[in-house]
This record gives C-alpha cells, structure tokens and sequence, in this order.
C-alpha cells in the first residue's frame, strides 16, 4: 500500500474524511498532511490499538482543527488575532468613547438593518411561488384604467396565445361558511383549474381541481387555504373529502393548501371552479374575471407581452361594439402585487443610509479626536520600528472590532423593532410576506458593519499616522498637529455634512408630517365622526329573487333603527373610502342613443333614504331620497356634483334622466331628483368620480350585479357605543345565518387610506430624529473637544482680562457657524432631493416653506443647546490652572 | 528558533518527545492535549528547527499493514529549550514523568 492512497477505491472511512478536510489545507502542504493523518488514524484502527470508539472520534476532530489551524494561518496575517486581543484591550481601557461610537453604530447599523428588512421581504425575495418571476398578471384595460377581463376574451386569450404553460381566471367574491359556532364570511376566489398551474403549488392534503369540475352542475367542490383550513376546519388532516356549507349548499372539500401558499395581491381563503355560465360565455362586455399566465419555457416577459398586444387588437377588430378601447397590459405579478409601495420603501432605504453616513461620520469624528490622546503612544511605537502600515492595520482592526460589535447590537435592535415596523406596514406590502430577518438579512447587515469599520477607521488611522514620529514624540502634547489647521479643517467637515445629511432627512420627514395632517384633515365630503359599518350578504339560496333581497335590506335596517344605542343607520352598497364601485355605462339624456365605448359612466350606489343626512354629505340641488322612493314610485336617482357637470356640464341636472337596466330591451329611464357634494371614495388622496346613487327599494336586477351585498352604516346614540352583541340581535332577528362582515369605524377607513403615507412618515420621522441626535451628539464632541484643546488660549484670554460671556459668545458662535453651514448645504441638497418624493406628497409642495423654516429653527435649537455646555465649561476655565498645566 | 513561544503546551510536547514519545498520536495521549493542539506545536517546532521529522520506513508498515508513519524527534539544538522549558513549567514534567514511570 502505497502512503498516497487517500483517494483510491476501496477507501476506508476515515481516508475519505480526511481527503475531505485536506480541502482546507494550503495545497504545498496538502499531499503530506493527508499522508500523516493517513497513517495516524489507520494506525488507531489496527485491532492491536488502544481506546474506543470515543477516542477514535476525538482523533478526528484532531485533524479538522489542525485543517483548519493550517488554513487560518494561510489566511489571516499572522499577527490579526493579537490585533484584535490589542483592540479589545484599548476599547476597555476607554468606556466613554467606546459606549458613544458603539451606541451610533448600533443606530446606524440598525436602522439600516430594519429598513433592509422590509426591502428583502417585499422587494427583493421573490414570491413563495415556484419561478414566481415567471408568473404574470393580464390585465384588462379599458382606457387607462384596470377593468376586467370576461370569459370570452380569456377563453381567446387562452386559446390563441403561445407564450403562456398555462393561464387561469379568477373571479373572487366573499361566500358565507356556515356549520360552524357562526356563520362566517370568508375571501373566496372561484377560479379555472389552471390556476393552480399558474401558482405551480400542489395542495398540502388532497388535489385541486379537475377540468370536469369546471363545468356547470360538477362544480360543488373546494379547495380551503392553510389559514381557514386550521382556524374553521381544527386543522384536520382528514378533512379532504369532507362536506362543509358554501352560501348554503353542500361542497366537497378536495384539498387543503400549504401555509406558504399566497398568491398576492389576493388573500383568499377558500378557492372553488369557475364554471363560466351560459350568459357569462356570450357576454364579451361582461369584465369581470382576473387572468394569470406563467411563461413557458424560453419566453420572456416582453414576448408574451408583445403576443397579447397582438391578440387583443384582433380581438378589437372582430368585436368592435364590446371591445373598441379594450386593451391588455401584461406585469409580472410581484411587481403588481406592490402596487406602487415600492418606491416608498427604496425612500426609506436612501434614507436609512443617510443616518448610517451620519453615524460613520460620526464615530470618525470621535476616532479622530480620541487620536489626538494616542499620538504619543504612536509616536513611540513608531519611533521603536512599526511601519506606518501596521499601525494603520492595528487602527483599522480597532474600528472593525467597534463596527461588528455595533453590527450585532444593530441586528438586535433591528429584531425587536420589527414588530413595530410590521404593524404599520401598508396592506399592499403585508400582503407580498410576512417579515423576516433571514439570511439575506444577516449578510446584509455584516456588510454594512464592515464597510462601517471601513469607512470610519480608515481616514482617522491615516491622518493619526500621517506625521512624522520626530514630530510628536519630541514636541508634547500642546503644541501638537491637533492644534493645526488639517485635522480640525477635517472634523469641521464632518459635523458640516453630518449636519446637511440631517437637514435632508428633517426636511424629508417634515414634509411627509404636514402631507399627513393635510391627508387626515382634507375634505372628504363625508363626516366620519362616530360612524361605525359592516356587511352583510344575502346568499342567492335564501334569497332567491331581487325582492327577497330588498325586504331583507328593509328588515335589518328596520331591526338596527329599533336598538336603543343607535341613533341613526343606513344602508349603502359599497362603503365610500374603499374605492370600490360597480362601474356601468350609461345612456343619458341628450346623449347618444346606444351604449358603446363612448358612453359616459358611472359609479352606481344603492343607498336607504337616510344615508346623506347620516354622513352629512351635503345636498346641493333639488331633493333627497325619501322613505316613498318605493318600488311603486317613479324611478329615480340621485347624482354628485362631478356626475352633473360630466354629463350635462352647465344645464340643471334635475328632471333629466338616465339608464344603465334595460326591460324587454326597453332603457328604464331613471329621473335626476337632487344633486349631493363629491365623496372622495378612495381617501384624502383619491380622485373624484361621477356617482349615481339610487334608492335600494328601486334596485331590482342590480342587486345581482352587486352580489346582493349591502353595508349598513350606524351612528351611535349620543354619548353611547353600539356593541357588536346590538348589531348581532338586530340581524340575528332578521335572519340567524347572516354573518356580520368587515365592523369597523368609518374612521379606520380612512387611516386604511392613508396606511402608506403613515407607514412612509413614521419610519422617516423615527430617521430624521435619529439624524438630528447624532449630528448633535456629533457639534457637541467636536464642540467641546476643540474648547479642551484651547484650555490655555482661553486661559490667557481670561488672564488678560476678557470677559466671561465673551467667551461662551465665541464658543457658541464657532459651533452655530458650522451648524449653518451644513444646514445651507443641507437646504440646497433637500430642495434637490424632495423632487423625488413629490408624487407622495398630498397638497404639500416639496418646497414647502413652512418645513424648511421649522426645520432651520429646530437645528438652531439643537446646535445652541449642544454648544452651549462646552462653551460654559470654557468660560469657567481658571486661568491659572490653565496655564499651569502645561 | 528563539522565536518559539514557551507556553504550557508547547512545554508538555517537548517533555513528551524528550520523554521518547514518536508520534502525534502518541504524543497526544502521553499529554492528553487534542490532536488539534498538538500538531501545530509540532509543525511550529519542526519550522523553528527544534524538531525533526521523518518517514517509518515502509519494511515496518508493511509488517503491520498500515501505511508508513511520520514521527518526530528533538534536534540536537532542542536540549537546552527542553532544559528552559522544564525549568519554566515545572509541572509540565511532572505530568510527563509520571506518565513515564506508569507505563
């Protein structure tokens, strides 16, 4: 056997380990290591050795430690670690300067840490779909705006596309599950079996869909998502094949999806077929359904793109009267599922680097004056022989022992503020993930506390090094190079950029405060005050016709109206301040004769009579709706401003009328009654839309647009609160297995609404505060250093006279100058960069003077209070003392 | 070679080679060091020219099918290091010298 046999065949075990570990070894000293520990382990193995089986353990571990002792010193110079023992050892020597630097590292660090949290959850990791960058979302277009897609443009789409291993619709709309302690009104989404293609996720228990489950009359399946399936279903892994109530009817659960599964923006909890009906495959304006496609192999986005521009204008030409205008836009889902919130995150995350520059600068400042007490030490050990290289490596090693330390403390405190940043994460994002700190995370941190080390240690270590030994070992400390002009030219600088970084940053969050006081205070044209709402749906089962559904309505607000805390209730089909709306074209008077892609639109609301006065949405022209606006009445509607002006601009909106129903192919005309101020529906920051408002007892055929929902709206009796328990009586009396849905306060719809310009302000303003400490941290070091360094200047001053105000004048003045320097520059930079956030700005220019002013007036504060310690400190120097500690 | 440094460890290798001890593995028992530890000491050694190694000749391994082992031994500059580091570490060995006489 010859002694390189590592390698060969029949290798015993402990051969094949240690040509493992020999990776490690440096490769001159390869080929003999493996040999040695070769011989040694086989040695241990002959019957004849002694020991165990620990022993031989131990022996292995042996030869991985002396693998990895032989490529560490491969590595690392050979004096890093005594380095690093050297830098502990003078950190401890020095607590103050070692707390301050550590604690702005850790802010620095952390921040930056927490804000890369969020941009790796949302941005940047893709989502928990199989090749997620391959799934795309097909948007239907009708102008500008993102309509829907109907079954027989998918069905083209599907059939003539190549670009696509598979495309689904979805449909979603709420169902009732009941069964269990209440019913329950949960997220549904009915969707074609190849939806389940396109998410590329098999089920955790059971299957998803067949294509004969997509047909009318088999369609009486389900598949319940992980969530539903543990807090409805106990989490039952038996549950497959197992019957539950849909709206009423009995459904086959066939599978159970895994926790990950998320297909954002949807947050659905139960998926059944879309079985597309007769009316729904004949109906090509019918824009109803969302589509998915995941690319086949080699396709790319842009191809897929170009290929459903391609069809979709044949599809406009074929079908000129459903399609003229309808377009196609195709977005990789994720990018859709963020919805804008994107750009709010990369803001946050500039300005997280903002704060760790200040804080680098910041730690540089102290390093830099901490090396003027060690120059001595440096002049000597220069003077007995270390290279000026060395000595900047044993500097460096100190700032990189600062900077992990301050790394680890900043992930720490970036954990624990995770839950404070995901609580007030805007939907869009929380619906992308959940927040975590992973990997990515980690090795981002430990960059950034690297480059820290870096970027504050090496200009430090170079200017303490940068004089001649002779210099500053013979000359003392009182006429040193700290008392010339480079090295406080240099920490000047400093404090003047720590100073324009944070003005940035101030302006940036003042900006965002006022756009937020402008949000929660704009006019929506509703009074939220007290106002509470929740919905309720009347299942097709139960409430089998129009009718059904208008009694029910009649009912339940009947019941509310009778609970003693309530003092007023109305109802209304789609809540305001959640953007949604049934859109409808519309024949009007004095408009064309026939509906078609010019047809004016508008938002259609079936509201109770009593629903303006109880929001105060002011009435205008002509009159309200009344209790007699009955289904016996004449037909009538009420309009907003915005609906009068688009439609018939200058002329009296009342008397004309209008139509969106049709009765044996005859328009139903609908009178204009009375005229109400705009309603902004999507928040402070939403557009206005024109808006029809017609009385629920005259909706007909509508509540099946409408998926026969209604939201009652109720204003407590004064000085009360309606509890849930009134609201639960009141229905439970009109029908028990109507499940409240959505009880909230009209008031926490609007925070809905402003969830991103809230999330964007808080974490700026929580940044710029962090930058004002430490830039302030920062005058005050600087401020106070330079005062210890003129000790006996100011002594003579004294001496000879000057007076003791004088003096903190001129300390005060020195620190104020530099403060104003950095905020001008700072005022210029914030005017240059605010531009970039205008567009999330709400009624605030991003030249505010209002900000800038503030900002300016805070600093000053800030910079007289800092400077003003040292400068007293300098006033009370004893002249004598001062002197005669030289 | 004055560049080695005297710690307890090193101490204990020395007195263990000096003791006759041949082998890492041998050497580690005798010290009851880690394998980990005791073969940096002596490839630092070997480098300081302390210590010498060699090959068994292949004639022995083959009697005993096992490859041929390394073994080490103390230069003969090393007498007055070991003489140094027996004065230093005293108890070092001690420990050593027991092992000896039990074996």
């Amino acid at each position: 056997m010859s002694p390189g046999h590592a390698g060969s065949g029949n290798s015993p075990p402990e051969s094949r380990l240690i040509s493992l570990l020999s990776r490690l070894v440096p490769r001159d000293e390869r080929t003999e290591w493996v040999e040695e520990w070769c011989a040694e382990l086989e040695h241990i193995r002959a019957p004849s050795a002694p020991g165990g089986w620990t022993q031989r353990w131990r022996r292995y571990l042996g030869a991985a430690e002396d693998a990895v002792h032989l490529r560490i010193r491969g590595i690392t110079p050979p004096a890093g670690i005594h380095d690093v023992r050297f830098a502990l050892r003078s950190l401890s020597k020095n607590p103050g300067y070692t707390i301050v630097a550590l604690l702005t590292l850790t802010l620095g660090i952390g921040a930056n840490t927490a804000i890369f949290t969020v941009v790796n959850a949302y941005i940047l990791r893709p989502l928990p779909l199989p090749e997620a960058d391959r799934v795309l979302v097909l948007l239907g277009m009708t102008g500008d705006r993102i309509g829907g897609v109907s079954a027989p443009d998918y069905l083209d789409w599907k059939e003539q596309s190549t670009s696509f291993s598979s495309m689904g619709a979805m449909h979603r709309f709420g169902v009732t599950l009941t069964g269990g302690e209440a019913p329950l009104r949960i997220r549904q989404a009915r969707v074609t079996p190849a939806f389940f293609d396109v998410a590329g996720v098999a089920p955790l228990y059971g299957r998803t869909f067949t294509s004969e489950e997509a047909t009318l009359g088999n369609d009486r399946v389900a598949v319940v998502g992980f969530e539903l399936w543990r807090t409805a279903f106990g989490a039952d892994p038996e549950i497959v094949g197992a019957s539950v109530m849909l709206d009423g009817e009995p459904h086959t659960l066939v599978g159970v999806m895994p926790a990950s599964f998320r297909f954002p923006p949807m947050s659905d909890q139960i998926w059944r077929p879309l079985a597309f009906t007769e009316v729904a495959l004949n109906r090509r304006g019918m824009h109803n359904l969302w589509v998915f496609g995941r690319l086949a192999n080699g396709v790319s986005t842009a191809e897929a793109a170009s290929e459903m521009n391609v069809i979709a204008s044949n599809l406009e030409e074929a079908f000129p009267e459903t399609n003229n205008g309808q377009s196609v836009r195709v977005r990789a889902l994720h990018e859709f599922a963020l919805d804008g919130s994107g750009r709010g995150v990369f803001m946050l995350f500039g300005a997280a680097g903002f704060v760790l520059l200040i804080a680098c600068a910041n730690v540089a400042n102290l390093t830099l004056t901490r090396g003027a007490a060690r120059e001595q030490e440096i002049a000597i050990r220069t003077a007995l022989g270390a290279s000026r290289s060395r000595i900047v490596g044993q500097l460096l090693v100190e700032s990189l022992v600062l900077s992990v330390a301050g790394g680890a403390l900043g992930i720490a405190a970036a954990y624990l503020s995770l839950g404070l940043i995901e609580s007030n994460v805007p939907q869009s994002l929380a619906r992308v993930g959940p927040l975590t700190l992973d990997a990515g995370v980690l090795l981002f941190a430990a960059a950034v506390a690297s480059v820290t080390g870096l970027g504050s240690g090496l200009f430090p270590s170079l200017r303490v090094t940068g004089s001649s030994a002779h210099s500053v070992a013979f000359s003392g400390v009182a006429t040193s190079l700290w008392g010339r002009g480079t090295a406080r030219r240099a920490r000047s600088a400093m404090v003047v950029a720590e100073f324009a970084m944070a003005v940035v940053l101030l302006v940036g969050a003042g900006l965002f405060l006022r756009s937020i006081e402008r949000l929660y205070s704009a006019d929506l044209g509703l009074d939220t005050s007290d106002a509470m709402a929740f919905g309720l749906v009347f299942p097709q089962a139960d409430y089998p016709v129009p009718a059904n559904v208008t009694e029910g309505v009649n009912s339940v607000l009947q019941q509310l109206e009778s609970e003693p805390t309530i003092q007023a209730v109305a109802g209304i089909s789609q809540l305001p301040l959640t953007g949604r709306g049934l859109t409808s074209a519309l024949l009007i008077e004095g408009g064309p004769a026939e509906m078609n892609a010019d047809s004016p639109s508008g938002n259609l609301r079936m509201v109770s009579p009593g629903y303006f006065e109880l929001l105060g949405i002011a009435l205008t022209e002509g009159r309200a709706l009344t209790n007699d606006d009955t289904e016996n009445a004449p037909l009538v509607v009420m309009i907003n401003q915005a609906a009068a002006s688009r439609y018939w601009g200058a002329e009296d909106p009342v008397g004309k009328w209008m139509s969106f129903t049709e009765i044996d192919g005859q328009p139903m005309h609908r009178r204009v009654i009375g005229v109400t101020e705009d309603v902004r529906q999507s928040g402070p920051a939403g557009s206005v839309f024109p808006e029809v408002y017609l009385p629920h007892r005259q909706t007909g055929e509508v509540w099946l647009w409408n998926g026969a929902a209604m939201s009652f709206v109720v204003k407590p009796a004064p000085g009360g609160v309606v509890g849930i328990e009134a609201l639960r009586r009141a229905v439970g009396a009109v029908d028990p297995n109507l499940p409240i849905n959505s009880l909230r306060t009209l008031e926490s719809m609007v925070g809905f609404t402003v969830a991103g310009a809230r999330f964007n302000s808080t974490l700026l303003v929580g940044f710029s505060v962090l930058a004002l400490l430490l830039a302030v941290v920062g005058i005050y070091g600087v401020m106070s250093f330079s005062v210890r360094q003129r000790t006996r200047e100011i002594g003579v001053h004294v001496a000879i006279g000057a007076n003791r105000s004088d003096i903190v004048r001129r300390v005060v003045f020195d620190g104020v100058r530099l403060a104003a320097m950095g905020t001008a520059l700072g005022v210029l930079g914030a005017l240059g960069l605010s531009r970039l956030v205008r567009s999330m700005l709400f009624e605030v220019s991003a030249a505010d003077p209002v900000t800038y002013v503030g900002v300016v007036l805070v600093l000053a504060t800030a910079t007289v209070g800092a400077c003003f310690m040292p400068a007293r400190r300098a006033s009370r120097i004893d002249p004598v003392e001062a002197l005669r500690a030289e | 070679m004055s560049k080695i440094r005297m710690t307890y460890a090193t101490a204990m290798v020395l007195q263990a080679l000096d003791g006759g001890y041949m082998y890492g593995f041998d050497i580690a028992d005798v010290t009851g060091l880690r394998g980990g530890t005791v073969y940096p000491i002596l490839r630092r050694l070997e480098g300081g020219g302390l210590v010498r190694s060699r090959w068994e000749s292949v004639g022995v391994s083959r009697e005993e099918g096992r490859p041929p082992r390394k073994y080490y031994r103390l230069a003969p500059v090393a007498q007055e290091i070991v003489a140094a580091a027996r004065t230093r570490f005293p108890e070092a060995s001690a420990v050593i010298g027991r092992l000896e006489r039990t074996k």
